[in-house]
C-alpha cells in the first residue's frame, strides 16, 4: 500500500478501534506463525540423491540420450531432415516405377521386328535369347 | 568442473543448473545444499512426516536433474524449484493418502519431537513446554486444512514468497490469490482456535462462509 491510501487507513486505526482491535489481531496471529520453527532434515538426503543421479560410465544408447536432451531447434531440424529424406525416396521410387515415361521405338530388321524399351532389366527382357545364344558358343 | 563452495554465490543457481545439463554432479550438490532447507520445510509442512518428507526432497531434486533442460528462464530459479517441491508433495499426498493416515494426533506427536529439539537450547523448562504446545497446536491446525491452504499458508508465511511467485507456483491468477490466502488464513486461525479451547467468536467473523472473502460488521469508511 502506498501513499494516500497508507495514510488514510493509518488515520482511521487512530480513530476506530473496532479496526485497530481486528487488525492488532491479525498482527498476533502473523506472530504466532512467525514463531514456527524451521525444521531440517533428520539425514543427509544428498546421499539418496547422489546415488539416483549418478552418471552412467557408458550406455550403448547415449546418442538417444543426448538427442532427447537437445534443445527444440535440434529436434525441428532433425524432422525437418527426416521428412526431406523420406519425401526424396518416395519421389525417387515413384519415377523409377513409371516405365511409360522412358522413351520407345521399334527397329525394324528384314526378317524380324525388334522392339526395344527402357526397362529395369538389364537383359532388356532378351534373358532367354541371351541363354540360347550363350549355349551355342 | 573444481569444487564450488556450498554457499558461494557468485556463482548462480542458473550456472549451476546450466552445469547439471550437462550432467555435473558437483553442480547438482552444490545446488541441493543451497536450497535443501526451504525445500524440505515446505515439503515437511505439507507432508506433516519427517521421513516422507526426506524422499520427497530426494524426489525433487532427481526431478530437477532430469529436468534442467527444460528450465527456460522464464521464472526465477527458487519459483521453479518451488514448483517442482509442490508438485512432488501433491503426488506424495495423493498416492500415498497420507492425509487418511495422518491424524491430527500424529501431527501432534511430530511436531512435538521437533519442538523438544528446539526446546532443548532453552533453559526454563516451563518455558519450553508452553513453546510446545504452541507449535504442537499449529501444527495439528495446519494439518486440518486442505492441501491447497496447506501449501498457500506455507508458501506465504513460512516460506515468505511474494505474491507474484506463489501465483507462479500454484497457477492461481494473481486476483484471486490474495482472496484465496485471506479465506486459507481463516481458516486456519479457526483452527488454531479450536485447538486452543478458547473461544471463537470475533475471530470468526466473517470468515470462512463469507463468500466475499471480507469481514462483516466492520466499520464504514470516513
Amino acid at each position: 500500500m502506498s501513499g494516500p491510501e497508507a495514510r488514510l487507513i493509518k488515520a482511521h486505526l487512530k480513530t476506530c478501534t473496532e479496526c485497530k482491535a481486528l487488525l492488532d489481531e491479525e498482527l498476533a496471529f502473523d506472530a504466532r506463525l512467525a514463531a514456527v520453527p524451521v525444521v531440517e532434515p533428520v539425514n543427509d538426503v544428498w546421499v539418496l540423491v547422489r546415488a539416483r543421479t549418478k552418471p552412467r560410465k557408458f550406455s550403448p544408447f547415449v546418442w538417444l540420450a543426448r538427442i532427447r536432451s537437445a534443445g527444440a531447434t535440434a529436434k525441428r531440424a532433425a524432422a525437418a531432415a527426416a521428412v526431406i529424406g523420406v519425401a526424396a525416396v518416395t519421389l525417387y521410387s515413384f519415377t523409377l516405377n513409371r516405365s511409360d515415361l522412358a522413351p520407345s521405338y521399334i527397329s525394324k530388321g528384314a526378317e524380324n521386328v525388334i522392339t526395344v524399351k527402357w526397362s529395369d532389366d538389364p537383359l532388356g527382357g532378351h534373358r532367354e535369347a541371351l541363354v540360347e545364344c550363350i549355349g551355342k558358343m | 568442473m573444481g569444487r564450488i563452495k556450498d554457499y558461494d554465490f557468485s556463482v548462480s543457481n542458473e550456472m549451476l543448473l546450466e552445469l547439471c545439463k550437462q550432467q555435473d554432479q558437483e553442480a547438482l550438490r552444490v545446488l541441493f545444499r543451497r536450497h535443501e532447507k526451504p525445500v524440505y520445510n515446505l515439503l515437511y509442512r505439507m507432508l506433516s512426516n519427517h521421513e516422507d518428507a526426506e524422499e520427497a526432497l530426494a524426489d525433487v531434486f532427481v526431478k530437477v536433474w532430469r529436468a534442467a533442460g527444460s528450465f527456460k528462464g522464464d521464472s526465477k530459479f527458487t519459483t521453479w524449484l518451488f514448483k517442482i517441491a509442490a508438485n512432488t508433495a501433491r503426488d506424495f499426498l495423493r498416492s500415498r493418502m497420507i492425509r487418511r493416515e495422518v491424524s491430527l494426533e500424529d501431527g501432534l506427536v511430530s511436531e512435538g519431537e521437533v519442538a523438544r529439539s528446539a526446546a532443548a537450547r532453552t533453559v526454563d523448562p516451563e518455558d519450553s513446554t508452553l513453546r510446545e504446545d504452541e507449535l504442537s497446536r499449529i501444527s495439528a491446525a495446519l494439518n486440518g486444512l486442505s492441501e491447497d491452504d496447506r501449501l498457500l499458508i506455507t508458501l506465504y508465511h513460512f516460506q515468505e514468497l511474494d505474491y507474484q511467485d506463489i501465483a507462479e507456483i500454484t497457477g492461481i491468477c494473481a486476483g484471486n490469490l490474495k482472496v484465496k490466502l485471506f479465506r486459507a488464513r481463516q481458516r486456519l486461525k479457526k483452527l488454531c482456535a479450536e485447538l486452543d479451547g478458547g473461544c471463537v467468536g470475533n475471530e470468526l467473523r466473517g470468515s470462512t462462509d463469507d463468500s466475499s472473502g471480507l469481514r462483516q460488521g466492520a466499520c464504514e469508511w470516513s
